[in-house]
């Protein structure tokens, strides 16, 4: 954390990725451009995956991803760690190494000090040298609030790919950080969230999703995606339409963030968690048994959330307990599984 | 009637602030809340429809009036501790909690045929009842039910989407290889069919 009193959070209603746009009326926009074709890219936007993806040669393919958002957080370093994590999320994601990123910072020097400036960046090359990937520059422009992210190239071997394309059924979903992102920090700005329970929050969006993409590579897991802005159900929708697969998740076993099952109950729900609903909703049921606020939580927009992964079962053991044993995903557990396709994409237990 | 006044608040502010309201009266006692943003106003109906408190809506002038009313908890102090949970959400009554299960392609024994007009005859009548079962699961044949192009697969889509859940044995579609044609329905295993009928009120075997 920096030392300074500059609250970030002050400057936007809705920061992080629960920023996007509306997830249906994206899709629509990019339905209207002209379609790249080449016979190198791996994965196009085609299948709303988590990057680009361009073979090089036999042996390399690049993973191509940018992403930024306004203040998450109050303070700049730690934005600044968190835009980083999620930018790179992308990269291990579709089991990739990160290899070079460029700032994308938008400020305004008139309306926040120039420390606060130098802490974002300073906060997102700490988490660029913890994933070992080399920072090239950047571009800054005016603007109030603050936004930052980066682009990032990774590299990874064309046959060892993972994308959102590959889930089969009988696999099971494995999630490796807790839900509840987006509605702790709706109660932050409501002063009704502890602070350790808030804490624990800010320390999962700052946790690289590299020791996750490791364990994927080890286990020869070829389906994942990262699950961010459009909640857990948005994520786990559109992998299962470019998988053409059904998809089950037992409310009862997602992992949740201390304090944020209590808080969406008694209605600290923010409003991307029903835009991410309205977008599943037609794609999605809903067993009668299913608590109402854990329904939302897994439409809660998470900021550099979890890996959500499709492990055959008899991997999923040494996966979990890799998992664990990194001591970094205490929570990593199976919510649900890989179904043969029926009418509705998921299956909400 | 207890109003909750929500104007000028942005989510999730109105749907804490109705949630909170709904704490101090008593159940079944009727409340308002009142809503100056589109936004706040479909999210409250979302929320409050989700906590059983059936609200309606009335617009006037630019502001949304929406009287709901309290349902009966039954379930408090879910949070924290899975197994407390209950399993018949506050808003379902006892008597809808259960589970029809299609033992196989027909109603009934006897002729065939009549046995096939009859279960898809009791499929179309499920459709328009209001106590609806939780729950439909079908094995051995009574998977065939679930198949594309079949008039019953239809009136189990249409159930499906007004929240019954159909579960389908996964290794009874595997015996009669007709897993490719499955159009409706999670593909269960026999761990969930025997949880599902061991959750049920009471179970109903055409």
């Amino acid at each position: 954390m920096s030392n300074q009193e500059t609250d970030l959070l002050k400057t936007v209603e809705y920061g992080g990725c629960s920023a996007k746009l509306p997830p249906g009326e994206l899709a629509g926009i990019l339905s209207k451009l002209p379609k790249m074709q080449h016979p190198d890219i791996l994965v196009d936007i085609d299948t709303h995956d988590d990057a680009g993806v361009y073979k090089l040669n036999d042996e390399t393919a690049i993973i191509f991803t940018t992403d930024f958002f306004p203040p998450i957080c109050s303070d700049p370093y730690e934005f600044g760690e968190i835009a980083a994590a999620n930018a790179l999320s992308d990269v291990y994601a579709m089991g990739g190494n990160p290899l070079l990123a460029l700032n994308l910072l938008m400020f305004s020097s008139a309306e926040m000090p120039l420390s606060a400036f130098e802490q974002i960046l300073q906060g997102g090359h700490s988490k660029m040298q913890e994933a070992g990937a080399l920072v090239m520059g950047g571009h800054t422009i005016e603007d109030h609030s603050p936004k930052y992210g980066l682009a990032v190239v990774g590299t990874v071997h064309p046959d060892k790919l993972i994308t959102n394309a590959g889930a089969k059924p009988g696999d099971l979903l494995v999630l490796t950080k807790p839900l509840g992102l987006g509605v702790l920090v709706a109660a932050r700005r409501l002063k009704m969230v502890h602070e350790d329970a808030y804490r624990n929050g800010l320390e999962q969006m700052k946790l690289l999703n590299k020791r996750g993409g490791e364990i994927m590579v080890k286990h020869g897991v070829r389906s994942a995606t990262d699950v961010t802005g459009f909640g857990l159900l948005g994520h786990a929708l559109k992998m299962a339409e470019a998988s053409d697969v059904s998809l089950a998740v037992r409310t009862r076993d997602l992992p949740i963030l201390d304090q944020a099952a209590e808080l969406a109950n008694d209605g600290c729900l923010p409003g991307a968690s029903f835009r991410n609903f309205s977008f599943v909703q037609p794609s999605l049921h809903v067993e009668k048994l299913v608590e109402p606020h854990l329904k939302m939580l897994a439409c809660d927009a998470q900021t550099s959330g979890g890996l959500l992964m499709c492990v055959s079962p008899d991997k999923v053991d040494e996966v979990l307990f890799d998992l664990k044993a990194s001591g970094l995903h205490q929570q990593a557990c199976v919510i649900g599984e890989v179904l043969t396709r029926t009418r509705k994409s998921i299956y909400l237990e | 009637m207890h109003t909750v006044d929500t104007k000028g608040h942005l989510c999730p502010e109105p749907l804490i602030m109705a949630r909170n309201a709904m704490k101090e009266v008593k159940e079944g006692e009727k409340m308002l809340v009142i809503s100056d943003n589109e936004t706040s106003y479909q999210n409250l109906m979302s929320f409050l429809s989700d906590l059983g408190a059936n609200p309606v809506a009335d617009q006037k002038e630019g502001q949304y009036f929406i009287e709901i009313t309290k349902p009966a908890e039954t379930s408090s102090g879910k949070e924290g501790n899975p197994e407390a949970y209950c399993n018949i959400p506050h808003n379902m009554p006892e008597d809808s909690n259960y589970v029809v299960v299609a033992r196989g392609a027909n109603m009934g024994e006897g002729d065939e045929e009549l046995g096939s007009l009859l279960i898809r005859g009791y499929f179309n009548a499920l459709k328009g009842m209001d106590n609806l079962p939780t729950h439909i699961i079908m094995y051995n044949g009574g998977v065939k039910l679930a198949l594309k192009d079949t008039d019953t697969s239809e009136s189990l889509a249409e159930l499906e989407d007004k929240g019954v859940s159909i579960i389908v044995c996964g290794t009874c579609i595997d015996y009669y290889q007709i897993k490719e044609k499955v159009s409706v329905g999670r593909i269960s295993n026999m761990y969930q069919i025997a949880t599902k009928l061991a959750e049920a009120g009471h179970v109903v075997y055409l």
